[in-house]
């Protein structure tokens, strides 16, 4: 296992992931000169309109042990598989806006394809395997759970 | 987190919708062995459960099939993830 691997890796921010946190992320690979591609996935919160409802913002939770643990296997399967030089996740807790960024993935490598392929498996093993949950709160204050598709 | 009650119950953590089913985040129930007669006993006392899909997990781990539970096991339900 590289070194990289090896560093206990913080997977949750408290409030919305900032347009200067993630430049400032790209910034410090710049001394990283093996790397010649980067990846990078953005969520950001979309006011849907479900029924006659519009959503303001998304109120995010999680089981937090288990997360880190699957989030530990997540980044040992991804580092298996793909030739990564690093690679970085954060997931937003707390009251998200519409607008606002709550989950950026970010993988580096050599070329072009391990970044990318990496990138997207990140994301959907993420939302499949990562006891988050979503709570969509409407205008009015009423909310529903976020059901993932 | 302590997930045995003095009493010999067990504390159960609940998640996202569960949690508003029953209006907090944990439900304690009497010792069960194993998970689906946990499972069998959370259904029957709290009937709100019945109404949302969950998956049960042990230490961390979700349950695919019926698992012995141990004392001082840690036990969620878990509504389906929406993350990301």
């Amino acid at each position: 296992m590289s070194e990289e691997r090896k560093k206990n890796k913080k997977l949750f921010v408290e409030g919305p992931i900032s347009a200067a946190f993630i430049a400032d992320s790209i910034a410090k690979h710049s001394a990283k000169t093996d790397i010649g591609a980067h990846q990078i996935f953005l969520g950001q919160i979309r006011a849907d309109k479900i029924g006659e409802n519009i959503v303001k913002a998304i109120e995010f939770s999680a089981y937090l042990e288990m997360a880190e643990d699957e989030y530990y296997n997540l980044r040992e399967y991804i580092f298996s598989k793909y030739k990564l030089s690093c690679m970085h996740v954060y997931h937003s807790l707390g009251l998200i806006k519409a607008g606002e960024i709550n989950l950026f993935v970010f993988t580096s490598s050599q070329h072009r394809n391990d970044a990318i392929e990496a990138c997207k498996e990140v994301v959907e093993y993420l939302k499949k395997n990562i006891p988050i949950w979503g709570k969509e709160i409407f205008e009015d204050a009423n909310y529903t759970w976020k059901v993932n598709n | 987190m302590l997930m045995q009650s003095e009493d010999g119950k067990i504390k159960i953590r609940l998640f996202g919708v569960l949690a508003d089913k029953v209006s907090q985040g944990f439900i304690e129930l009497e010792f069960s062995n194993d998970s689906e007669s946990l499972l069998r006993l959370a259904y029957l006392q709290f009937p709100a459960l019945a109404e949302t899909k969950f998956i049960l997990a042990i230490n961390n781990k979700v349950v695919n099939s019926n698992q012995q539970i141990f004392k001082g096991d840690e036990i969620a339900f878990l509504p389906p993830f929406s993350g990301g």
